[in-house]
């Protein structure tokens, strides 16, 4: 207490909230780590001028972006705008974390009710979590060539990417719905037996509605790996999508633009996690 | 330990016509360091409409007994029979109200209590099932919070929901797992006289688990004291006699009221104290 009262007239204390109010703060110190990564960046911009390879300073990706965001929208085959770019790799995640939620929500059930399900499965899991989704991509285009031969184009071209997704999906969502089965707790399902529930009221009444939480956080991370995941795989298929951009604007020198989409991806990231957070919400408000 | 009282424990198990007969129960579970005896040689009969209290310290093996009983659990020797017939599963004639309320979260009080009346009722009309539940929740005064989620009420409003849950299946038995201990000492007292009231009025059989003297000797006709475990059993049985309808403050003045406290607390602090 007397130390602190030595110090304080001492220091003379920078209070932000008494300058711009509680939400400037909110606003301020955001914007000054903003400036923090731009000087770090102009640096390091700094540092590589004139060598072989350069790194663009921010003001130069910002100007060298400026025409390329004039095209946002544009759908020129082979000159897609960003906005194309991007939206086809969310649908690549949309339809590959579909199927695997399809896929990891009744299989994690299996395995939280069925101790022999759990017996046969989980060493499958525990060996095929660790696996890079990555190292899969070989086998998924091994797999769709050989059976999409008569596939059309659009389909046999996706699939390889799709395939890595449905694989990095499954592993969280499985996992976490398996642990949401089996943390259901003792006085639920002593509820279930002394009342005498029918197995479908057990599912739709006690099973579903305590596990859910877990298939969300579930989902949720399987979600966020995927959006991980896509930009890697797009960069070794090519093609169309934003991590094939990335490699492309890079292996033709505009490296602005390869920092432009990593901003892209940045922010689609939040705003997917946002998404999800977002739908848990509106599902578990009404429960509470 | 079985020498204890003998002619009590006799004269009960004698009964033939026993609405409940707990007989020669034995719990044991195997462990890794050889068979471990929770309960043994444990006789018990109730007849139809009693109020039976089982008091013992924590540990003794009173919640498995309960749980026999009520149907989730096995015994390894003897058997547990409700009007002679052997119990195996949980069944709607037996009820059972948990310590901890174990209502789901997610259903709103109303479809708590409905839930197991659309199981057990499942052949009656919709309308029929409706009027039951409410009826119910009525029963406990619960027809305003209806509509109210359990994290939304109060610890003595969720044990309502929980013995109006277990009542409006219309069970014969109603077993309850120290259904009051974790509500303070007013809701305590108004539950006690609610359930009071609610026996009364259904005739139905009560077998109830509780920590606390004073609440059995208000409450049960005979109260069952168990000893320690392991190998728990019952020691000793006290006849209740005070009449009915109770009044807690007439009872208060009754000399045996003493008496009988003094014995209950004297076997389980004297005789039977806890080691820990």
């Amino acid at each position: 207490m007397s130390l602190a009262s030595q110090q304080s007239p001492a220091k003379p204390k920078i209070d932000i909230q008494k300058i711009v109010g509680r939400n400037g703060e909110n606003i301020i110190l955001p914007a000054l780590g903003l400036f923090a990564l731009i000087i770090v960046w102009s640096i390091i911009a700094k540092m590589t001028e004139g060598g072989i390879s350069q790194l663009p300073s921010p003001i130069q990706t910002f100007q060298d972006s400026v025409p390329y965001l004039q095209n946002f929208f544009s759908t020129t085959q082979g000159d897609e705008g960003i906005f194309f770019l991007t939206l086809y790799s969310l649908l690549r995640v949309a339809v590959g974390f579909a199927i695997a939620v399809i896929i990891a929500v009744p299989l994690g059930f299996l395995i939280g009710t069925s101790e022999k399900a759990q017996k046969m499965l989980m060493p499958l899991v525990q060996i095929g979590k660790p696996i890079s989704p990555l190292a899969w991509l070989p086998v998924g285009i091994v797999v769709s060539t050989a059976l999409l031969t008569d596939a059309p184009r659009m389909v046999a071209q996706n699939t390889p990417a799709i395939f890595v997704i449905v694989v990095t999906s499954l592993w969280p969502t499985l996992i976490n719905t398996a642990l949401g089965v089996k943390s259901i707790p003792q006085d639920y399902w002593n509820v279930s037996k002394v009342l005498n529930l029918s197995r479908s009221k057990v599912v739709t009444k006690i099973m579903i509605p305590s596990t859910l939480p877990y298939v969300f956080a579930g989902m949720r991370l399987s979600l966020g790996i995927a959006w991980l995941v896509i930009v890697a795989a797009e960069m070794l298929t090519g093609g169309t999508g934003i991590g094939f951009f990335v490699w492309d604007t890079y292996n033709t020198g505009e490296i602005s633009l390869v920092i432009l989409s990593l901003f892209v991806i940045g922010i689609v990231g939040l705003l997917l996690d946002q998404f999800v957070a977002v739908i848990e919400h509106l599902a578990f408000g009404k429960n509470n | 330990m079985q020498a204890l009282n003998p002619e009590l424990l006799q004269s009960n198990s004698t009964q033939t016509d026993a609405f409940l007969a707990i007989d020669n129960v034995s719990k044991v579970y195997p462990t890794p360091k050889g068979d471990y005896t929770v309960l043994e040689n444990v006789n018990l009969t109730i007849s139809e409409g009693e109020f039976v209290c089982l008091i013992g310290h924590s540990g003794c093996g009173k919640s498995t007994l309960l749980n026999m009983v009520s149907g989730l659990n096995k015994p390894t020797m003897g058997e547990v029979r409700l009007k002679n017939q052997r119990i195996t599963k949980p069944g709607p004639d037996r009820m059972v109200v948990f310590q901890n309320y174990s209502l789901l979260p997610w259903l709103t009080v109303y479809e708590n209590v409905y839930l197991g009346v659309d199981e057990v009722f499942a052949h009656k009309t919709p309308q029929d099932k409706k009027e039951i539940t409410e009826e119910h929740l009525e029963l406990v005064g619960l027809t305003e919070a209806a509509q109210k989620k359990p994290p939304q009420i109060s610890g003595g409003m969720k044990q309502r929901v929980a013995i109006a849950r277990a009542l409006a299946t219309r069970p014969e038995a109603l077993i309850l797992d120290e259904p009051f201990g974790a509500l303070d000492p007013i809701t305590r007292e108004e539950l006690q006289e609610e359930l009071l009231k609610i026996w009364q009025a259904h005739k139905i059989t009560v077998f109830m688990i509780t920590h606390d003297i004073d609440e059995a000797l208000f409450l049960s006709d005979r109260l069952v004291m168990m000893t320690n475990g392991p190998s728990a059993t019952i020691g000793e049985v006290l006849d209740i006699p005070f009449p009915r309808p109770r009044d807690r403050r007439v009872i208060a003045e009754d000399p045996r009221y003493y008496e009988l406290r003094n014995e209950a607390l004297d076997f389980l602090f004297r005789r039977f104290a806890h080691e820990e």
